[in-house]
């Protein structure tokens, strides 16, 4: 029923090695596609925002994202996970 | 197709809710109940639990659904439904008076079933008269708040077109005196569940004035959106004469607005319903910074109240209307900035500070919507003197075809100045002072107050 497929999620928190590396092993454990991958360091802050497909995951996006969420809390990371119609309508006319 | 958009913007998203308190108040499920009047009350009360249960019981769990796929918190979960006064008709007319007490405590126990917190529809429209079962549901508004916890109630008293009801206007001073010693051990909050308007809109998503009015259809999906504390940490940030504080402001609100309508249209089309309205209300919360009160001040005014005050509301007010209408094709309800006073704490501050009376929010209204709302006053206010401000407050709506409203407290053993605490939601305030002079003769006239001319506008 529900034909959206492409999620934003957004990784912030202190940097230190191994988050990119942890986000993206869950994402290929649930075989969810990488879109896109945007992250900066600013004052050793980290901020990663990651663009990916679900539509091939056996998992809903519920179960995706309950799976990142832990990653982020072994991480001492927030983490975010929205479908991408959000931004679409409140960035775009 | 995921570079349509920058970090800074999905980082802009992510800190309106993280930081501002972006979030969409309520959703509100209207439904229509007229079908289920029947002569006998039993048979009335079952079909209208039943009703509620058929078009209700999964709307917890849908919203809870849609908002973790989006973010966005989704703040209640609500039920409007058509006003009871019709849908007791039947029962009063075979003598059943008291039948309007029934049907709330099964309101009450519908919304508790179903994990909601307030069902609005006990309500009646009374604007050129007072039918039989009116006036059954009328008289049992005190009783029937005073003994439950999730029902609300209003009543219409005015519209442009049709004029005001005096004689309606002093039963509701009456009843707002009454319903306040009813619940005076947990100070009058039973009013706080009552709203006398004018204009009322059929597709209103707040409480205590939301119903499923005439014309709508059989069910439907509401959403009003909030975001005062949105708005206040834009312009904190930006600087710029008013007309580019305008600016601002319209391109937030269009943010904003947008959110609503995506979450609305997903929860109608989870529970296979309609999509209605989205209320582009601003509505504050006590929370820091949640605030209309702090908006204003923002915007340079030392202290909410001072002069200068219902410029800067009305410039807010009209610059969230234009962003939202161009975010949704489909705004209704009450679409104002709301200036509460109990419920929002920069207004609440102000009124301690002594920039802010009961006069200057009346006039601040006349460029917002809504009203007098959630306004505590002395407990021995008289009931002429509540229907007297009633009546002003109305005015305003019926002369300038907008929506007014009003939602008094009196507190008892409470005097002006003394300050009553509501807690969570519903906030704290001292309480206002009306004016000491009477206005007795003048409500006791009673009567209708014709229509206004439409015409000669000056």
């Amino acid at each position: 029923m529900n034909e959206e497929r492409v999620i934003v999620i957004t990784v912030e928190g202190s940097d230190h090695p191994g988050i990119v590396a942890a986000i993206t092993k869950a994402l290929a454990n649930e075989n969810v596609n990488i879109l896109d991958i945007t992250q900066t360091v600013v004052r050793e802050t980290f901020t990663m925002l990651l663009f990916a497909d679900i539509k091939n995951s056996e998992s809903d996006f519920e179960g995706i994202k309950s799976k990142l969420k832990d990653v982020g809390k072994e991480q001492g990371v927030r983490v975010t996970v929205q479908y991408e119609e959000i931004f679409k309508e409140m960035h775009r006319v | 197709m995921s570079s349509m958009f920058s970090a800074e913007e999905i980082l802009e998203t992510i800190k309106m809710v993280s930081a501002e308190n972006l979030d969409i108040r309520t959703v509100t499920l209207g439904i229509n109940i007229r079908s289920c009047a029947d002569s006998r009350p039993d048979k009335t009360l079952n079909n209208i639990e039943e009703r509620i249960m058929e078009e209700g019981k999964n709307l917890h769990d849908k919203v809870d659904e849609v908002e973790n796929r989006y973010g966005i918190p989704i703040v209640n979960r609500r039920i409007s439904v058509s006003p009871v006064s019709d849908v007791i008709a039947p029962a009063v007319r075979e003598g059943y008076k008291d039948v309007a007490v029934e049907a709330a405590k099964t309101l009450d126990n519908v919304a508790e079933e179903i994990g909601i917190d307030f069902v609005g529809g006990f309500s009646t429209r009374v604007e050129k008269g007072i039918t039989e079962s009116d006036g059954a549901l009328l008289k049992n508004i005190p009783k029937s708040l005073s003994n439950t916890e999730r029902v609300c109630s209003s009543i219409n008293v005015a519209t442009t077109n049709s004029g005001i009801n005096m004689n309606a206007i002093k039963m509701a001073g009456e009843i707002i005196k009454e319903t306040g010693e009813k619940t005076a051990s947990e100070e009058g909050i039973g009013c706080a569940k009552l709203g006398i308007f004018s204009n009322a809109p059929p597709d209103n998503p707040f409480m205590p004035g939301a119903t499923h009015g005439p014309g709508e259809a059989s069910s439907s999906i509401s959403v009003a959106i909030s975001g005062p504390g949105v708005v206040k940490s834009v312009l904190e940030k930006e600087g710029g004469d008013l007309g580019e504080l305008y600016e601002l402001i319209k391109r937030t609100s269009f943010k904003i607005a947008r959110s609503g309508e995506l979450i609305g249209r997903k929860v109608a089309n989870e529970l296979d319903t309609d999509f209605n309205i989205v209320d582009l209300s601003l509505a504050p919360t006590p929370a820091r910074g949640d605030s209309i009160a702090e908006i204003i001040e923002e915007m340079g005014i030392e202290s909410c109240g001072a002069p200068g005050s219902t410029a800067a509301l009305a410039i807010l007010t009209d610059a969230v209307k234009k962003g939202g209408a161009m975010a949704s094709s489909y705004v209704g309800g009450l679409s104002g900035s709301f200036i509460p006073v109990t419920e929002d704490s920069g207004m609440s501050n102000s009124i301690k500070k002594g920039s802010m009376s009961l006069e200057k929010l009346e006039a601040m209204s006349s460029v917002c919507s809504v009203g007098l709302d959630m306004v505590p006053i002395p407990g021995d206010t008289s009931a002429e003197t509540i229907s007297a401000i009633i009546s002003d407050e109305i005015s305003i709506g019926v002369i300038n075809n907008k929506c007014t409203g009003v939602r008094l407290i009196p507190v008892e053993d409470k005097k002006a100045g003394d300050t009553v605490e509501f807690g969570g939601l519903l906030g704290s305030s001292p309480i206002l002072d009306p004016s000491n002079f009477g206005s007795d003769k003048f409500v006791k006239r009673m009567g209708r107050i014709p229509s206004p001319i439409n015409s000669l506008k000056n």
